[in-house]
């Protein structure tokens, strides 16, 4: 009887402690996280224009108008025209910077098979690849808006040497132009990234593959390149799909950083990106509502992506 | 190539018990091409820093900050370059053989891409309208250059103009290191850099903090509705921050924490994919050592500080490493939050700096830049395990 009541006791204590230790967490989980969720998902059904965020906000409830308008079209002068395309635009230039996805990571991959092998001074290179990763990003988008300088920028400098050895009047790009914006946002991240915590997976994925298998391929006399595609490629595919599936999440949700610096999102919104569309919605206009439907739409570009990597993308997996 | 490649690798197999793998010098080459081309923008980062303002727009490029002096005296005298003029002979093209003058300025403007002094001059040849433009090369006879010698004597400034052949104009380098206290003079780079490190500093302690103790709750005790909620606490994870980011300001702001440290810091002290990577940590070790630790009579606390926490070192680096280079890094959200100068962290203040007319002083840009790469670049140099162990974990978990 005495030990039972001991034990409830003991049970009690068990719970309180639990939810003690639970509730800073919780707390900040429910104010920054839960709470601001519904928040939003209600705003993307208000106009919630207005400089002043007063109190009581000036809200007028307009159902399905955000969405309407930003994925609607309407007939104007007997052609089909978007509500906004404005939109359309800027999801295209998201949807155009993530093609540099494949080539950054065959780059990181590229990379660690460089690293992985077990000679003098590997460290020394290890650290060097991964220090871009650690500079302050926006101060690297200041140096690279540096490089990009159309008359005194290294880059335009060696094409203009390249072609003085070649004799063909080369003049460089104009790299920050409307048409040329996106690949240099491509390039400059690439370098950025290309050495840091992709190239790290894949380092540890290739030390994970028993060495057995290699000795295995070279007896029956493979090739360097037999034994990529036969051991490594489908050994290290789980990290591939999870850099893969990581990417396209954080490239629908990337771009400001580098397009802030370089042009504040232009020349003419060429290199404005969703994120930047919703800040530009958000705090410059104060377009409260339609910000919130356009995350929410963000977040469904994300889901349906996320979804269809895990359908088609899961398959390619080799797991042991 | 590729045979040669075949018999190095059969090799290998007969020389297994070595340790360490032959590798060709190409192998070296190759390491070092990828290692130049990650080095070189920093490096040119570093030289415009330490560049004059003048020495910034110049073509080509240099890497190296210099300077023009004469020796006069005995005594090196720092001079202006004001006019080059050379003696060239033509040893190409239609005018092979004749003589002519020319002065760097005019070719400086006009054809600056062509300009090589020092060896050969290359001009264009626009006498026949070829598809491309041919340059002839040219051969300097003699050069002279006038120059602005500066001097200050008795307090006053004398300026003198004098000319003299090329030859005796010299190169020294020389660093312009006011680049960087100019750049804390007008910017508060010291109140940037404090802003960044506690902002990081108490994010990261506080994420780590709440997550690994929430994440104890939910994967050792026991009390009514756990499961529920740590499915809520998944549910949100695949929400992009996008979403959240109009409510949340919007909270700040009928707080009144907008433009404070506790905007800047308390939104980012709870993280449910941090929760839920120490639960999946904390879900592996053994229970065994905690039903020990409970005969010796060892509260919840003293289990969490004392065994959990220890067993987790690679779970807790991870996340700190993450929290500490998204919080170091994280750009919108502070750029969102802050007003005033004194607040903003460093890349708003860079980004500040940028807008507020230096945007185009590429020697203060680079200096700015540089000074808020090198904190973290030194601390990830003595603390390179870390970090990269700290990563590789979260690669075997996904």
């Amino acid at each position: 009887m005495k030990s039972k009541k001991k034990h409830i006791n003991k049970k009690k204590i068990e719970v309180l402690f639990a939810y003690l230790f639970l509730l800073p967490n919780l707390l900040g989980f429910l104010v920054f996280t839960l709470l601001p969720v519904v928040t939003s998902l209600l705003l993307s059904f208000f106009e919630y224009k207005g400089l002043s965020l007063s109190w009581p906000p000036n809200v007028n409830f307009v159902g399905m108008e955000n969405f309407m308008q930003l994925l609607g079209f309407h007939k104007e002068a007997g052609s089909i025209i978007a509500n906004d395309p404005l939109f359309w635009k800027y999801l295209w230039n998201t949807i155009f910077l993530m093609v540099g996805i494949p080539f950054a990571m065959a780059g990181a991959l590229i990379l660690a098979l460089l690293l992985n092998k077990k000679q003098k001074g590997i460290v020394v290179f290890r650290t060097i690849f991964f220090l871009p990763t650690m500079c302050q990003t926006v101060a690297v988008a200041l140096l690279w808006l540096w490089i990009y300088n159309y008359d005194y920028g290294i880059i335009n400098t060696f094409i203009r040497n390249l072609g003085d050895l070649f004799n063909l009047n080369l003049e460089g790009v104009h790299w920050l132009s409307a048409e040329w914006i996106k690949p240099s946002m491509i390039i400059a991240s690439t370098w950025t990234y290309i050495g840091g915590t992709n190239m790290i997976l894949y380092l540890a994925a290739l030390q994970n593959i028993p060495k057995e298998l290699y000795e295995a391929a070279d007896i029956d006399g493979a090739t360097s390149l037999q034994k990529f595609w036969a051991v490594t490629w489908p050994m290290i595919s789980p990290t591939t799909f999870f850099i893969a599936v990581m990417s396209v999440i954080g490239g629908f949700q990337g771009g400001f950083m580098f397009a802030y610096i370089f042009a504040k999102g232009g020349p003419h919104g060429a290199s404005t990106t969703l994120m930047y569309y919703i800040y530009d919605n958000f705090f410059t206009w104060h377009n409260f509502g339609y910000a919130c439907c356009l995350a929410w739409f963000m977040f469904v570009l994300i889901f349906g992506a996320t979804l269809i990597n895990w359908r088609y993308g899961g398959k390619l997996v080799h797991y042991t | 190539m590729s045979d040669n490649k075949r018999d190095l690798s059969k090799l290998n197999v007969l020389n297994r018990k070595k340790p360490g793998e032959k590798v060709s010098a190409t192998y070296y080459i190759l390491l070092s091409l990828v290692a130049v081309f990650m080095i070189i923008p920093l490096v040119w980062m570093i030289s415009t820093s330490l560049k004059t303002p003048a020495d910034v727009f110049v073509y080509p490029p240099k890497w190296i900050p210099d300077y023009n002096y004469i020796i006069e005296d005995g005594n090196k005298v720092e001079v202006n370059v004001i006019n080059e003029i050379y003696e060239i002979e033509y040893v190409s093209g239609a005018l092979k053989g004749t003589k002519d003058t020319i002065s760097k300025g005019s070719i400086d403007v006009e054809w600056r891409r062509w300009w090589t002094p020092w060896d050969k001059i290359n001009l264009v040849n626009t006498s026949k309208n070829r598809k491309f433009p041919r340059w002839d090369e040219v051969e300097i006879l003699s050069g002279v250059a006038t120059l602005d010698i500066v001097s200050v004597k008795d307090g006053v400034t004398h300026f003198r103009t004098k000319e003299i052949s090329i030859d005796k104009v010299l190169k020294g380098v020389k660093p312009v290191w006011k680049n960087y206290s100019k750049v804390i003079e007008v910017m508060p780079f010291m109140r940037f850099y404090w802003n960044s490190f506690i902002v990081s500093l108490l994010v990261t302690l506080g994420q780590v903090l709440t997550s690994a103790m929430a994440a104890y709750s939910f994967s050792r005790l026991n009390f009514p509705g756990r499961d529920k909620l740590f499915l809520g606490y998944l549910a949100t994870m695949m929400i992009p921050y996008a979403v959240v980011l109009v409510p949340v300001y919007i909270l700040m702001n009928w707080l009144n924490w907008v433009d404070t440290y506790r905007a800047l810091i308390i939104p980012g002290m709870f993280s449910a994919y941090g929760t839920f990577m120490l639960r999946q940590f904390f879900m592996t070790i053994p229970v065994d050592l905690e039903d020990a630790a409970k005969i010796d009579g060892c509260n919840f606390l003293r289990i969490f500080w004392n065994i959990i926490l220890p067993l987790s070192k690679p779970a807790l680096a991870t996340l700190t490493v993450f929290t500490l280079l998204g919080s170091w890094m994280n750009f919108m959200w502070p750029l969102i939050v802050t007003n005033s100068v004194r607040m903003k962290t460093l890349p708003v203040g860079l980004a500040y700096f940028q807008d507020t007319g230096f945007g185009t002083q590429y020697e203060l840009l680079m200096a700015g830049a540089f000074m808020a790469i090198i904190p973290l670049v030194i601390m990830f140099v003595f603390t390179q395990r870390f970090f990269v162990e700290g990563i590789k974990m979260q690669g075997l978990k996904g």
